[in-house]
Protein backbone atom coordinates (compact mmCIF):
# COMPACT_ATOMS: atom_id res chain seq x y z
CA UNK A 1 0.00 0.00 0.00
CA UNK A 2 2.56 2.46 0.51
CA UNK A 3 3.98 2.15 -3.00
CA UNK A 4 0.67 2.63 -4.07
CA UNK A 5 0.51 4.15 -7.43
CA UNK A 6 -1.34 7.31 -6.44
CA UNK A 7 1.29 8.70 -4.26
CA UNK A 8 3.65 8.35 -6.94
CA UNK A 9 6.05 10.90 -6.52
CA UNK A 10 5.09 11.61 -2.77
CA UNK A 11 6.45 9.38 -0.08
CA UNK A 12 3.69 8.96 2.68
CA UNK A 13 6.82 6.81 5.07
CA UNK A 14 7.32 10.10 6.80
CA UNK A 15 3.15 10.31 7.81
CA UNK A 16 3.11 6.07 7.68
CA UNK A 17 5.90 6.77 10.52
CA UNK A 18 3.70 9.37 12.69
CA UNK A 19 0.86 7.21 12.24
CA UNK A 20 2.38 4.18 13.34
CA UNK A 21 3.98 6.04 16.51
CA UNK A 22 0.67 7.44 17.54
CA UNK A 23 -1.35 4.17 16.65
CA UNK A 24 0.91 2.61 19.27
CA UNK A 25 1.23 4.97 21.82
CA UNK A 26 -2.63 5.02 21.78
CA UNK A 27 -3.02 1.16 22.55
CA UNK A 28 0.49 1.69 24.94
CA UNK A 29 -1.71 4.10 27.04
CA UNK A 30 -4.74 2.53 26.84
CA UNK A 31 -3.10 -0.83 28.03
CA UNK A 32 -0.55 1.15 30.69
CA UNK A 33 -3.77 2.55 32.13
CA UNK A 34 -5.84 -0.81 32.28
CA UNK A 35 -2.57 -2.16 33.81
CA UNK A 36 -2.19 0.37 36.11
CA UNK A 37 -5.28 -0.84 37.70
CA UNK A 38 -4.60 -5.16 37.23
CA UNK A 39 -0.56 -4.27 38.92
CA UNK A 40 -2.73 -2.13 42.07
CA UNK A 41 -4.68 -5.62 42.52
CA UNK A 42 -2.56 -8.17 42.11
CA UNK A 43 0.28 -9.86 44.24
CA UNK A 44 3.62 -9.12 42.13
CA UNK A 45 4.64 -12.74 42.26
CA UNK A 46 1.01 -13.77 40.79
CA UNK A 47 1.59 -11.31 37.51
CA UNK A 48 5.40 -12.65 37.23
CA UNK A 49 4.01 -16.07 36.61
CA UNK A 50 1.14 -15.77 35.04
CA UNK A 51 3.45 -13.59 32.36
CA UNK A 52 6.25 -16.21 32.65
CA UNK A 53 3.93 -19.08 31.86
CA UNK A 54 2.33 -16.99 28.57
CA UNK A 55 6.08 -16.05 27.50
CA UNK A 56 6.59 -19.81 27.32
CA UNK A 57 3.53 -20.76 25.64
CA UNK A 58 4.36 -17.65 23.07
CA UNK A 59 8.01 -18.26 22.88
CA UNK A 60 6.88 -22.01 21.42
CA UNK A 61 4.60 -20.41 19.12
CA UNK A 62 7.15 -19.09 17.59
CA UNK A 63 9.38 -21.35 17.61
CA UNK A 64 6.42 -23.26 15.55
CA UNK A 65 6.64 -26.15 18.67
CA UNK A 66 2.81 -25.74 19.49
CA UNK A 67 0.65 -23.66 16.74
CA UNK A 68 -2.94 -22.00 17.89
CA UNK A 69 -4.79 -18.74 16.42
CA UNK A 70 -4.15 -15.79 18.12
CA UNK A 71 -6.69 -12.74 18.73
CA UNK A 72 -6.49 -10.85 15.32
CA UNK A 73 -9.18 -8.74 13.37
CA UNK A 74 -8.24 -10.75 10.17
CA UNK A 75 -8.46 -7.85 7.84
CA UNK A 76 -5.99 -5.85 5.42
CA UNK A 77 -6.42 -2.12 6.38
CA UNK A 78 -8.88 -0.57 3.34
CA UNK A 79 -7.64 0.23 0.28
CA UNK A 80 -9.79 3.45 0.26
CA UNK A 81 -6.94 5.11 2.36
CA UNK A 82 -4.73 5.39 -0.65
CA UNK A 83 -7.40 8.14 -1.84
CA UNK A 84 -6.53 10.36 1.32
CA UNK A 85 -3.20 11.04 -0.17
CA UNK A 86 0.16 10.52 0.95
CA UNK A 87 -0.12 12.52 4.12
CA UNK A 88 -3.81 11.54 5.67
CA UNK A 89 -3.56 8.60 4.02
CA UNK A 90 -0.08 7.47 4.95
CA UNK A 91 -1.17 8.92 8.37
CA UNK A 92 -4.33 6.17 8.52
CA UNK A 93 -2.59 3.68 7.34
CA UNK A 94 0.45 3.72 9.71
CA UNK A 95 -2.08 4.48 12.58
CA UNK A 96 -4.22 1.13 11.66
CA UNK A 97 -0.64 -0.49 11.72
CA UNK A 98 0.17 1.09 14.79
CA UNK A 99 -2.99 -0.19 16.82
CA UNK A 100 -2.68 -3.50 15.20
CA UNK A 101 -6.54 -3.70 15.61
CA UNK A 102 -7.80 -3.43 11.86
CA UNK A 103 -4.72 -5.78 10.30
CA UNK A 104 -3.67 -9.47 10.35
CA UNK A 105 -1.00 -10.56 13.11
CA UNK A 106 1.39 -12.56 11.79
CA UNK A 107 3.07 -12.45 15.27
CA UNK A 108 1.90 -13.19 18.65
CA UNK A 109 4.99 -10.96 19.73
CA UNK A 110 2.77 -8.00 19.92
CA UNK A 111 0.43 -9.95 21.97
CA UNK A 112 3.07 -10.60 24.59
CA UNK A 113 4.12 -6.90 24.47
CA UNK A 114 0.26 -6.03 25.43
CA UNK A 115 0.42 -8.47 27.62
CA UNK A 116 3.45 -7.69 29.58
CA UNK A 117 1.83 -4.02 29.38
CA UNK A 118 -0.77 -5.26 31.32
CA UNK A 119 0.80 -7.13 34.21
CA UNK A 120 4.38 -5.52 34.70
CA UNK A 121 5.80 -2.94 32.64
CA UNK A 122 5.61 0.90 34.30
CA UNK A 123 3.91 3.23 32.15
CA UNK A 124 7.07 4.89 30.97
CA UNK A 125 7.85 1.27 30.38
CA UNK A 126 5.16 1.35 28.05
CA UNK A 127 5.83 4.04 26.03
CA UNK A 128 9.38 2.47 25.02
CA UNK A 129 7.45 -0.34 23.92
CA UNK A 130 5.10 1.73 21.60
CA UNK A 131 8.04 3.94 19.97
CA UNK A 132 10.05 0.90 19.66
CA UNK A 133 7.14 -1.41 17.87
CA UNK A 134 6.29 1.67 15.54
CA UNK A 135 10.30 1.82 14.68
CA UNK A 136 10.38 -2.01 14.20
CA UNK A 137 7.41 -1.78 11.97
CA UNK A 138 8.74 1.31 10.36
CA UNK A 139 12.23 -0.10 9.38
CA UNK A 140 10.38 -3.17 7.57
CA UNK A 141 8.16 -0.87 5.75
CA UNK A 142 10.29 1.45 4.44
CA UNK A 143 12.65 -1.66 3.50
CA UNK A 144 9.87 -3.29 1.76
CA UNK A 145 8.77 0.25 -0.17
CA UNK A 146 12.10 -0.21 -2.71
CA UNK A 147 10.87 -3.55 -3.97
CA UNK A 148 8.38 -3.70 -7.02
CA UNK A 149 4.19 -4.65 -6.70
CA UNK A 150 5.76 -7.95 -7.78
CA UNK A 151 5.43 -9.85 -4.46
CA UNK A 152 9.09 -10.34 -4.79
CA UNK A 153 9.36 -8.83 -0.99
CA UNK A 154 6.39 -10.95 0.15
CA UNK A 155 8.28 -13.68 -1.33
CA UNK A 156 11.63 -13.06 0.35
CA UNK A 157 9.66 -12.54 3.58
CA UNK A 158 7.93 -15.51 3.64
CA UNK A 159 11.28 -17.52 2.66
CA UNK A 160 12.99 -16.17 6.35
CA UNK A 161 9.90 -15.49 7.75
CA UNK A 162 9.98 -18.89 10.30
CA UNK A 163 13.60 -17.78 10.93
CA UNK A 164 13.37 -13.94 11.87
CA UNK A 165 10.47 -14.36 13.86
CA UNK A 166 12.02 -16.90 16.02
CA UNK A 167 15.10 -14.45 16.36
CA UNK A 168 12.81 -11.57 17.36
CA UNK A 169 11.32 -13.68 19.80
CA UNK A 170 14.78 -14.17 21.52
CA UNK A 171 15.31 -10.81 21.41
CA UNK A 172 11.94 -9.44 23.13
CA UNK A 173 12.81 -11.69 26.31
CA UNK A 174 16.40 -10.97 26.29
CA UNK A 175 15.53 -7.26 26.32
CA UNK A 176 12.59 -7.45 28.09
CA UNK A 177 13.82 -9.13 30.61
CA UNK A 178 16.79 -6.36 30.89
CA UNK A 179 14.71 -3.95 30.56
CA UNK A 180 12.45 -5.05 33.37
CA UNK A 181 14.91 -6.21 35.80
CA UNK B 1 -4.47 33.95 30.89
CA UNK B 2 -3.65 32.88 34.39
CA UNK B 3 -4.91 29.10 33.71
CA UNK B 4 -2.06 29.40 30.99
CA UNK B 5 0.51 31.59 32.96
CA UNK B 6 -0.16 28.73 35.66
CA UNK B 7 -0.29 25.92 32.98
CA UNK B 8 3.16 27.42 31.80
CA UNK B 9 4.41 27.08 34.91
CA UNK B 10 3.54 23.94 35.95
CA UNK B 11 4.17 22.34 32.72
CA UNK B 12 8.17 21.67 33.36
CA UNK B 13 7.60 20.55 36.97
CA UNK B 14 5.15 17.83 35.42
CA UNK B 15 7.68 16.52 32.57
CA UNK B 16 10.03 16.11 35.38
CA UNK B 17 7.94 14.19 36.66
CA UNK B 18 7.49 12.49 33.88
CA UNK B 19 11.28 11.67 32.89
CA UNK B 20 12.60 8.89 34.15
CA UNK B 21 15.55 8.45 36.31
CA UNK B 22 18.67 8.48 34.30
CA UNK B 23 19.86 5.51 35.73
CA UNK B 24 16.48 3.30 33.71
CA UNK B 25 17.53 4.67 30.77
CA UNK B 26 19.43 1.84 29.84
CA UNK B 27 16.51 -0.23 30.70
CA UNK B 28 14.09 1.72 29.26
CA UNK B 29 16.63 1.13 25.56
CA UNK B 30 16.14 -2.39 26.26
CA UNK B 31 12.28 -2.21 25.98
CA UNK B 32 12.19 -0.08 23.08
CA UNK B 33 14.86 -2.44 21.51
CA UNK B 34 11.97 -5.37 22.45
CA UNK B 35 9.53 -3.58 21.00
CA UNK B 36 11.03 -2.80 17.60
CA UNK B 37 12.20 -7.16 17.65
CA UNK B 38 8.22 -6.81 18.10
CA UNK B 39 7.08 -4.66 15.43
CA UNK B 40 9.69 -6.32 13.00
CA UNK B 41 8.62 -9.63 13.45
CA UNK B 42 4.78 -8.43 12.58
CA UNK B 43 5.34 -6.56 9.58
CA UNK B 44 4.76 -9.92 7.33
CA UNK B 45 1.03 -8.32 6.49
CA UNK B 46 2.55 -5.19 5.46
Amino acid sequence: MLTASVWRGKSPLLYFGIGLFTGAVVVAVIAAVVGGIAQSVMPGILRWILLGAIAAVILAREFGLVSFRIPENRRLVPESVTSRGPEVGGFQFGFEMGTGMRTYSPSALPHLLLIAILLVVPFIGALCLAFGFAVGRWIMAAGSVGYDEDGTWSLLWARYARLLVAAMAVVVVIMGVIGLM
Amino acid sequence: MAALILLAAAAPLALSQMLPDPSRLPALAALAVAGAAAGYANSGST
